[in-house]
């Protein structure tokens, strides 16, 4: 399974025989890549839609359980995400242009945007962890002893859906920079060997716009669930 | 970062400038200063739902950048671009009618019997 895997995510840049050019099958490939993602659009677009549901419904819960939230670490967080797409555009531009310095092969260059990527990634889902452990000091897990972190509300309960959804849309959030890590582990040594280069780059610029699209659903996240919360002074 | 690339397997033995990366340092940037603004435009109590509407703004500008920039859908071919763009769309679309429905659902009477 690796192994094929390995051998289709490195293949080399020859045209398959249902093409005419190399250009349409970087297209089709492109193509293919941006229905995945629409199809992602909508699996996200899901819980965001649970999300405007209960929002509308619950608006002061969902404030008082926004309020609880670190926006500091939430923005901190927002950048190193950002920072992680900016190295992965880095590694794709360096297989597009076959970039190589004095010191390093045009392959280096490559890994090093997938490091910084991974380090990046790894540092987001480092404080997610240190944020998650707070929530079940403060007893803010849904359905493991939940505590409504205010009364003086209307249905000071229904924060726990809050929460709910604080912890579905972040934890899907990070699965998905979990399975990108893995993915990413796999195409390091790949990578430093040279298997992108010039002619032949379109897994690794596939692969770059998933994890920007990961970024793009946080971006949405950020201030739904975290800013949300400033929208109206401290409520008790 | 060094001021010229060299290109592996180009006999022109030319060298190009490597300011093809600018735009996308720029581009975060942009990002980063968006993020800074979207955190400072949700501090003096805007209330809903004109905070909610700000925080959107922001975000649906930062995700443009995103996309044009970094996904390299700017400049890309019509059938990518309106790929990418009618994703989006759909799920605007889906959210309109949505939010049209939850925030009307009071003003509906609802018959005995329906």
């Amino acid at each position: 399974m690796i192994r094929q895997l390995t051998e289709f995510m490195g293949r080399e840049a020859t045209v398959a025989h249902h093409f005419e050019t190399a250009e349409q099958q970087k297209e089709s490939s492109f193509l293919g890549m941006w229905l995945f993602l629409c199809q992602e659009v909508l699996f996200f677009g899901g819980i965001f839609a649970a999300y405007v549901n209960y929002r509308v419904m619950y608006p002061e819960a969902f404030i008082a359980g926004s309020q609880q939230l670190d926006v500091f670490i939430g923005a901190m967080n927002t950048l190193v995400l950002l920072c992680s797409s900016f190295t992965m555009v880095y590694a794709v531009w360096a297989a597009q242009t076959g970039f190589r310095s004095k010191r390093w092969h045009n392959g280096a260059h490559v890994a090093f945007g997938l490091v910084g990527t991974l380090v990046f990634g790894a540092a987001f889902l480092g404080v997610k962890v240190v944020e998650y452990s707070s929530k079940f000091e403060h007893h803010l897990v849904p359905n493991l002893g939940f505590i409504p972190p205010v009364s003086n509300i209307e249905h000071p309960e229904a924060t726990e859906i809050f929460f709910s959804l604080y912890f579905g849309m972040t934890g899907l959030h990070a699965l998905h920079m979990v399975v990108g890590m893995a993915i990413m582990l796999v195409m390091l040594p790949m990578a430093w060997k040279g298997k992108w280069n010039t002619t032949n780059h379109n897994f690794v610029e596939g692969f770059g716009l998933y994890w920007h699209f990961v970024d793009i659903v946080w971006i949405f996240i950020f201030p739904f669930i975290y800013l949300i919360g400033n929208s109206v002074g401290k409520l008790t | 970062m060094a001021h010229h690339i060299y290109t592996d397997g180009d006999d022109r033995g030319a060298f190009i400038k490597s300011t093809l990366i600018k735009p996308h340092f720029f581009t975060l940037l942009a990002l980063f200063v968006l993020t800074i603004v979207t955190y400072l435009a949700s501090l003096p109590h805007l209330g809903e739902p004109l905070a909610d509407l700000v925080a959107l703004a922001i975000a649906v500008a930062k995700v443009a950048l995103v996309v044009g920039i970094f996904m390299h859908v700017k400049g890309s071919s019509p059938l990518i671009l309106v790929t990418a763009v009618s994703g989006f769309f759909w799920v605007l679309l889906f959210f309109a009618y949505l939010v049209a429905d939850v925030k009307t659902r009071d003003m509906v009477t609802v018959f005995p019997g329906w």
